[in-house]
């Protein structure tokens, strides 16, 4: 798959394509390997230690549907609500309500991509730093009672459109790349055959309902589907002169 | 450092490079086309009754216009003793006004689409937003609300002082900070584009007396710009912009000169930061370079491109390579 977007003659580019990529014998594809992921039974919970950091970070990665299903939609609206910007319901309950984490940020398919461009296993990841004086725990709990109440109560109507208007504009602020529409065009093509669903998201996107929200919230942001990392500075070693600038 | 002085600066991460022979490249290739002549987008620049710069660029495409508002004086503008006041001005000031809470900040620019993005550079504070066509007033308004009406509240200045206190903390992690921060040490010696940042102890001392004193010095109609760039009517953004931030007042009296030029020639000097368990080497190559109106300011971009600005640079290419 070649996509070319640009300031470019259509009829001339197909000739050059033709001309210079032609002649490159095809070969038959090989057969897709199973990337399928067995589904995961338990939480897993890690400690890191990092001789360099100076503050703990902690992230949460849940397991998301393969992009052929009905909920992938579900859940990039869903990680749009919690993670996207100063406004999301992460940030806003985290940083600024609780104050247990300096910043928030993740998302599907986060940080390999954006939550439309996956085609094997991908996870919706929460990255929170936080202060030395917040416990793990501390920081946990708080993000659990967040997701129990998304899963209980479900967003508002108003959250979702705000969101999805964010989703929107950053889908079209993609789209003004030349080098990521290429990018989204091809993928498209890929994983799908065609192209339509690049400028089809902005409306696919658009009617993701509250209760929709709340029920993937419910499915799939269970700790037993989860895996926690968290690092922290290790403690200091006893150097000698060797700080500073000299 | 975009206005008085250019630094010419090569940042290095220096990786345990394979030596790896010349790719060869495949045989009747065409020849290098002619560069296609360049044509800059047209510009509407116009000045508001308040001083106001306004700069629109209407390109039809996708529904969306991006907005930058920049004001003069950044790092290099702070109060000597509160070295890096700049950035916690910059994280404050999205965060209330006299009539939204920040939370209303947040929820209505992003219900535009939009994110609010501001940061402090040596001689500027920016503030810009990318939002959908349709929701460009509403975008205009807001941006206009914090310009004139941040409220630099007390409980919000304290929870941005710990963060950024954290934020810090993370950043003084990292080598390339590390670096940045001793070159401009040696580099500007205790001039005021020696500051790339806030440190604990200025941070500690900052109020938010002192940011609405900063606030109100530099966030002024006649000593800032407003750029708009997208899908829209150039005639009827021309009227929103004037409608919503034509009423912007400059305070009385003539706007502070910025003046942060460096006298005297760069230090010729090596220094060594250690980092201990580091894995990598940063290595950090600079010297002054020609201010920006100067007449050698061009081809200075274009020969640090060649040195080093690159990764097919002579230098990326000499380490990696050869």
């Amino acid at each position: 798959m070649l996509a070319i977007v640009g300031d470019v003659k259509i009829a001339d580019i197909f000739a050059k394509v033709e001309k210079y990529f032609a002649s490159i014998p095809s070969r038959p594809t090989p057969p897709r390997p199973d990337v399928n992921e067995p589904p995961q039974k338990s939480e897993r919970r890690f400690k890191e230690s990092d001789k360099l950091a100076k503050i703990p970070a902690l992230a949460i990665g849940y397991h998301m549907p393969p992009r052929s299903s009905p909920d992938a939609i579900v859940g990039a609206v869903t990680a749009g609500l919690l993670l996207n910007g100063q406004a999301s319901i992460l940030y806003q309950t985290l940083v600024k309500e609780k104050q247990v984490a300096v910043s928030v940020s993740g998302g599907l398919n986060w940080p390999l991509g954006n939550p439309l461009e996956y085609n094997g296993p991908t996870l919706m990841t929460s990255f929170m730093v936080y202060p030395p004086s917040v416990s793990e725990d501390q920081l946990v709990a708080a993000y659990d009672a967040a997701i129990a109440e998304l899963a209980r109560k479900g967003p508002s109507q108003e959250q979702v459109e705000r969101t999805v208007a964010k989703m929107r504009s950053d889908w079209f602020g993609e789209l003004e790349i030349p080098i990521n529409r290429a990018s989204a065009l091809s993928h498209a093509v890929l994983f799908e055959g065609n192209f339509d669903s690049v400028y089809e998201i902005p409306a696919r996107i658009a009617k993701v309902t509250p209760e929709e929200v709340r029920s993937f919230v419910a499915k799939y942001l269970v700790p037993t589907n989860r895996t926690i990392i968290n690092r922290v500075p290790a403690p200091a070693e006893k150097t000698s002169g060797a700080k500073g600038e000299k | 450092m975009k206005n008085a002085l250019t630094v010419i600066l090569v940042l290095l991460l220096a990786v345990a490079a394979q030596a790896q022979k010349e790719a060869q490249l495949p045989k009747d290739l065409p020849p290098y086309g002619t560069q296609p002549a360049f044509q800059p987008p047209e510009v509407k620049a116009a000045k508001l009754d308040n001083g106001l710069t306004v700069w629109l660029v209407a390109q039809p495409g996708l529904p969306k216009v991006s907005f930058s508002v920049v004001v003069v004086g950044g790092l290099a503008a702070d109060p000597t003793d509160r070295a890096g006041l700049s950035e916690l001005l910059a994280r404050t000031l999205n965060q209330g006004t006299k009539t939204r809470s920040a939370k209303q900040i947040a929820e209505e620019i992003q219900s535009a689409g939009g994110d609010l993005s501001i940061g402090a550079d040596r001689d500027s504070i920016s503030v810009s937003t990318s939002v959908l066509s349709s929701k460009a007033e509403l975008a205009a308004g807001l941006l206009a609300d914090m310009l004139e009406n941040a409220s630099f509240h007390e409980s919000e200045v304290a929870l941005a002082k710990r963060n950024l206190s954290d934020s810090l903390r993370q950043r003084e992690a990292q080598p390339g900070f590390q670096a940045n921060r001793a070159l401009a040490r040696v580099l500007f010696g205790s001039g005021p584009y020696s500051v790339i940042a806030a440190t604990q102890d200025s941070l500690g001392r900052m109020t938010a007396d002192e940011l609405r004193q900063e606030f109100s010095r530099r966030f002024r109609p006649d000593q800032a710009i407003v750029v708009a760039v997208g899908d829209f009517d150039a005639a009827k953004m021309t009227t929103m912009i004037t409608e919503k931030l034509g009423g912007w007042r400059a305070p009385a009296g003539p706007p502070t000169k910025f003046n942060a030029k460096p006298t005297g020639p760069a230090p010729h000097e090596v220094t060594f930061v250690a980092r201990p368990n580091s894995v990598q080497t940063t290595l950090v190559l600079a010297g002054f370079g020609p201010l920006r109106s100067d007449p050698d300011y061009e081809a200075a971009e274009v020969a640090v491109a060649i040195y080093g600005g690159t990764f097919s640079s002579r230098l990326v290419t000499n380490i990696r390579e050869d």
